[in-house]
């Protein structure tokens, strides 16, 4: 069985949600309620590195806001 | 009585496909392969003329003149009878009422479908010819399928009324197509290379698709007593006829094409797999013979389809590459099932059949003799538990025959029913993708919401609060550390964790911070816990145990604020880490003497302290072998320790052992649950863990009532004699492993008075998400996981992200208020393993486990790592489920499967197993119900399962198998043949010497020493093939298969029959003798 988020030739989506959390996401899937396409499609390892580079703090966002 | 010369006229070899049905004809209780014409003739009927009418069917067709015969003979084969009778019973219902008509014709067709065929009796066809009136006769023809199949029905009827027409004079009739060219023309193929071609189409093909979800024993093995096949069917309205019509002449593809990809579709979502194989009947009539299309006899043959499903790939783009795979094997339809299956292990549950022969629509508007074919209507059945016939034309029909010991009506209507949407959505919607044309259908739906009924409201809560919801401070002992003597009640606890929560804030802890914890398992470690969490920070365990290139990359990738440690902790830290802070240091306690044990207020904190900022962050082992921080928050723990206490509630007298290392999250719950509840914790000296004798002691002594323990280490408690003496003991946890059920049995023999819960989570999920009573389900094999907790849903996906059906085994999400914030300082991997929540809305996120599981009736099992998948001579086997099948053997306490390398290098399979249970016996017991490739190649017992610090089995101190320990079965060679292959065993194995019964794939062969095998055996002058290896896998088996190059075949001597063609097949005298005697006719 393979798992869509290992498939290394995939086309791949960049999601965020409110809480400014990020996830990877498969081209073939319809994007879920609550969050918003960013990037992509694009392969894996592009994916990632868009994912490693604007998420940069890893709390949610109404945490980061709370304790400011 | 006749001699053998004039009752045989011919002896013929079998297609593959007969080959098949005579193995079923002789294994099935009940023969399904029993053939049903109806046929209502108008008009008057003369049935003396009607059996001359046969006799000279039967003259022109010898192929329908047969018997078979396969004892004594290394290949079945027919024979044919130079005489032979088509029995015609005749039955007068004139006098008969309408009722009592229908209720005899059905008693007919009753008695005739389940009147089985002698097969070496020719012909396999017999008739009742049912008079109702002088003009109307019914003509029920019954038959064995393996000789004539569904393409000649329509022929063979014809057939018969032109003979009936002609008045039993033939000569007038066109020349008869000959089977014999059939047969010759498939003498003549190449079957290696068909062979080789079936093996690269399949390389990879998951092992067995049951669209059914059976195991495949029940499918493929013979059809059980009452095995009755039925069949539901499909009528599509006009306006779907006219699309499905339409679709071909746009879209280039066949109506063959668009039925395999909807059954492709249909079955994939049924299997939760993106790879799926289904069985096809093919029509055989190759244009290479003459007159192929028009000849009447078993042409067709079933060949295996294997459809890989791309998830982004379009219908219309789905349909077009299957039409291409496909169309490239048409030159290998001639190769028989038996072997294709044999060469690739790919077993399947459906068979498609496109009616797609000519039809005859003269048929009915022409009289012969004054006679009018009125309808014809056939009636069969195959062993397959489904199978789906197409049937085109102006009003295309589906009929899917179900056998319905495996398969009800119902069913069969719902699968017809996704058939028919997955068919119409690619020829309306071609654009649109698999998940989109076969979508989770109402009953996964429906359970993907009951899933979601976990919700309980949550009062914001805190892990450092003095109390969990709702409960009191208690007077009773909060802490006992026997080692160090010390015993604390609520209030000293509390103020201890205060005095040096307070020291670490005015060190700089507080939200948001880390805090490293590297004290070994003591009263001191759990006050070190509950201050940093009290302080605000987030507590990171170091387990002292870990080699010290590991604590130094969690310490740098952590970068605590502190070390919290003692004289003896510190001489496991690796240096640097940042500051430390020793607590069994006087100056220590001088400086929390001075610190106030009252409850630490959310002001003195450095900032509000939330319930979304982190508690705990514990590292754990990556894949790619780079430890990664989990941090987990307050609201997803606290979660977690609320629903435990209200499901197992902890009084004051209860008791809980600490003995979990503090760097397993399991220890999170010994930890904390039990001061929230007021009862107290019993800290186990430290290396208690692994002691079971003194684990017994220590709980005997405490009156400890409730524990938890890894599965390995539960069984090696279990066999401690003193664990029976816990009989304080109320309850245990189980979690970190797959739960044995046989460990569950042990345990309540052991410990009646006391419950086992089995666990699941992964660390990133705040410790567990599942749980299950063992008691009530103790599982076959192995302990179900159980049901989510609270504000918690488990999801069980296929690779196109649906839900899977009911007992499908699938990819385990996790989502909920007990998700982990991600992986500390690494957004990629937290981005791809903590990804969007497609059901739950709202921006929710799910964590994919990595875990296979699969929900039975709302209970989710364990099935294995998706990780752990591998491949054996090249199958792809769950290890997990090869555990589980050792398990269930009685006698087996424990199981484990892995790969190891063999003489030649390669990765076969091998089980280890501890208990009573003989590894000899255990495989007998597993090989009932495993395929081949997952029985293990060597079974080893183990006595004392190797643990790793955490107390979970250490896999790579399991020990290697030696593969020659049980070689030498059946003794020395006999012959000089068995010496060459005992030689050739032993060399390509590595063996001292072999014996004769020794099993070349039990002694760590697989197909790649299979072939140095052959080489071998070759070199020593005889010859075998890859394939005889497989069937004759020992010394004794592959002697008798193997051939001397220079041997030349048995002669045909004796009475040749006087046939001029040239003998497809070369029998002895006493075999031609033997089958001349079956050849009379036998009336």
């Amino acid at each position: 069985m393979s798992n869509p988020f290992d498939d290394t030739d995939g086309a791949f989506l960049v999601l965020v949600n409110g809480e400014d959390q990020h996830s990877l996401w498969p081209g073939f899937a319809r994007v879920p309620e609550g969050w918003t396409p960013v990037h992509g499609p694009v392969s894996k390892d592009e994916a990632l590195e868009y994912v490693d580079t604007h998420w940069t703090d890893l709390r949610p966002r109404s945490l980061r806001e709370a304790s400011a | 009585m006749a001699s053998p010369e004039r009752a045989l006229e011919d002896v013929l070899p079998l297609t593959p496909l007969q080959e098949g049905l005579l193995f079923h004809a002789g294994s099935d209780r009940d023969d399904v392969y029993t053939v049903r014409t109806t046929i209502g003739l108008t008009g008057p009927l003369d049935p003396d003329r009607l059996r001359a009418a046969w006799a000279t069917v039967l003259s022109r067709y010898p192929n329908l003149r047969v018997g078979f015969w396969y004892e004594d003979l290394d290949r079945p084969v027919q024979f044919v009878a130079r005489e032979a009778t088509v029995p015609v019973r005749p039955v007068d219902l004139s006098a008969a009422t309408p009722e009592e008509t229908r209720d005899e014709l059905a008693r007919i067709a009753e008695d005739e479908d389940r009147t089985p065929f002698d097969l070496t009796v020719a012909p396999p066809l017999r008739c009742v010819l049912v008079r109702h009136s002088a003009t109307e006769h019914t003509l029920v023809l019954t038959n064995h399928h393996i000789v004539l199949d569904g393409w000649s029905m329509p022929l063979l009827v014809r057939e018969l009324m032109e003979a009936y027409s002609a008045d039993g004079d033939g000569d007038g009739l066109p020349q008869a197509p000959a089977f014999r060219d059939h047969l010759a023309w498939l003498a003549s193929r190449d079957t290696d290379a068909a062979e080789d071609a079936w093996v690269r189409a399949l390389d990879g093909a998951p092992e067995n698709t049951d669209v059914l979800g059976r195991p495949q024993e029940r499918t493929a093995g013979p059809a059980g007593e009452g095995a009755r096949s039925r069949r539901a069917e499909l009528t599509l309205t006009e306006e779907e006829a006219a699309d499905l019509a339409s679709a071909p002449a746009h879209t280039g593809a066949t109506l063959n094409s668009l039925v395999q990809a909807a059954w492709a579709l249909v079955a994939s979502r049924r299997t939760g797999s993106g790879d799926v194989v289904f069985g096809a009947a093919v029509s055989g009539r190759s244009t290479g013979v003459r007159d192929a299309q028009s000849m009447i006899g078993l042409l067709i043959n079933t060949v295996p389809v294997r459809a890989r499903l791309d998830p982004a790939e379009s219908g219309a783009g789905l349909v077009r590459r299957l039409q291409d795979e496909q169309g490239a094997l048409i030159a290998h339809h001639h190769l028989g099932l038996g072997r294709i299956q044999r060469a690739t292990g790919t077993g399947f549950d459906s068979l498609l059949v496109v009616e797609n022969y000519p039809l005859d629509p003269e048929l009915g508007e022409r009289s012969f003799a004054g006679v009018n074919v009125r309808d014809v209507d056939v009636h069969d059945a195959t062993h397959y538990p489904l199978t789906l016939v197409a049937l085109p034309g102006g009003e295309p029909r589906f009929v899917l025959g179900h056998r319905t010991d495996v398969c009800g009506e119902q069913e069969a209507r719902t699968l017809l029913e996704e058939f028919r949407s997955a068919l119409l959505g690619l020829v309306r919607s071609p654009e649109l993708r698999p998940a989109e044309l076969a979508p989770a259908s109402e009953r996964e739906t429906a359970a993907l919401e009951e899933a979601g009924r976990t919700f309980v409201a949550m009062a914001p809560g805190l892990l450092g609060d003095p109390t969990g919801a709702g409960a009191a401070v208690s007077d009773g002992p909060a802490l006992i550390d026997p080692e160090a003597g010390t015993e604390l009640d609520h209030a000293q606890f509390r103020a201890r964790v205060n005095r040096l929560a307070r020291e670490l804030v005015s060190r700089g802890v507080g939200p948001g911070e880390v805090v490293a914890v590297a004290v070994p398992r003591s009263a001191d470690l759990v006050v070190a816990l509950h201050a940093v969490v009290v302080a605000g920070g987030a507590y990171l365990p170091l387990d002292l145990e870990y080699p010290q290139e590991r604590l130094r990359f969690v310490l740098e990738d952590a970068a605590p604020r502190l070390v919290l440690t003692t004289g003896e902790g510190a001489r496991s830290l690796p240096g640097g880490g940042g500051e430390r802070l020793y607590l069994d240091a006087p100056a220590t306690a001088e400086l929390l003497e001075r610190r106030s044990g009252a409850e630490l207020s959310q002001d003195e904190r450095h900032r509000v302290l939330h319930e979304d900022d982190l508690a705990y962050v514990i590292y754990t082992s990556g894949s790619t072998g780079r430890p990664k921080g989990v941090g987990v928050s307050h609201a997803a723990i606290v979660n977690r320790l609320e629903w435990m206490q209200h499901q197992f509630p902890l009084g004051e007298d209860d008791r809980v052992l600490q003995k979990t290392p503090s760097a397993f999250d399991v220890s999170v719950w010994e930890f904390f649950w039990p001061f929230r509840a007021g009862a107290a914790l019993v800290v186990a000296p430290p290396g208690a863990h692994r002691d079971p004798a003194r684990l017994a002691r220590v709980m005997d002594e405490h009156a400890v009532t409730k524990c938890h323990f890894v599965p390995s280490m539960l069984r090696v408690f279990l066999e401690e004699p003193s664990a029976a003496d816990c009989d304080g003991l109320r309850a245990v946890f189980a979690s970190g492993e797959a739960l044995p059920s046989a460990a569950a049995e042990r345990f309540f023999e052991a410990l009646p008075g006391a419950d086992l819960f089995n666990l699941y989570g992964p660390t990133e999920a705040a410790v567990d998400v599942t749980w299950a009573d063992a008691f009530v389900d103790a599982g076959r094999g192995t302990v179900p996981i159980g049901r989510p907790v609270w504000n918690t849903r488990a999801y069980v996906l296929d690779p196109f992200l649906r839900p899977v059906p009911d007992g499908v085994a699938g990819d385990l999400y996790l989502s909920g208020t007990q998700l982990a914030r991600g992986y500390r300082g690494r957004p990629g991997l937290t981005a791809e393993r903590f990804v969007a929540d497609p059901f739950a809305g709202r921006g929710a996120r799910m964590y994919r486990t990595g875990d296979v599981a699969r929900l039975r009736d709302g209970v989710l099992e364990f099935v294995g790592r998706s990780d752990a998948q591998v491949k054996v001579r090249g199958q792809r086997i769950e290890l997990g489920e090869v555990e589980a099948a050792l398990a269930a053997v009685p006698g087996v306490t424990g199981a484990v499967a892995a790969l190891a390398g063999n003489a030649s290098g390669e990765d076969v399979l091998v089980g280890y197993i501890s208990g009573p249970a003989a590894p000899d016996t255990a495989r007998e017991h597993i090989a009932r119900s495993l395929p081949g490739a997952m029985v293990p190649s060597a079974l080893v017992a183990v006595g004392e399962w190797p643990l790793s610090p955490n107390g979970k089995l250490d896999r790579s101190a399991l020990p290697a198998p030696d593969f020659g320990a049980g070689a030498g079965r059946g003794g020395g060679p006999r012959t000089d043949l068995e010496h060459t292959v005992c030689a050739a065993f032993a060399t390509v194995l590595g063996l001292e010497e072999a014996g004769t019964d020794d099993d070349f794939f039990r002694l760590g062969g697989d197909s790649i020493s299979a072939l140095r095998l052959v080489t071998e055996i070759a070199g020593r002058g005889l010859e075998v093939s890859v394939h005889d290896v497989f069937t004759h896998p020992t010394p004794a088996g592959l002697s008798r298969a193997g051939r001397r190059p220079e041997q030349e075949p048995a002669g045909a001597g004796g009475p040749e029959p006087e046939a001029e063609p040239e003998p497809l097949i070369s029998l002895g005298a006493d075999q031609m003798a033997l089958l001349a005697d079956l050849g009379r006719d036998p009336e």
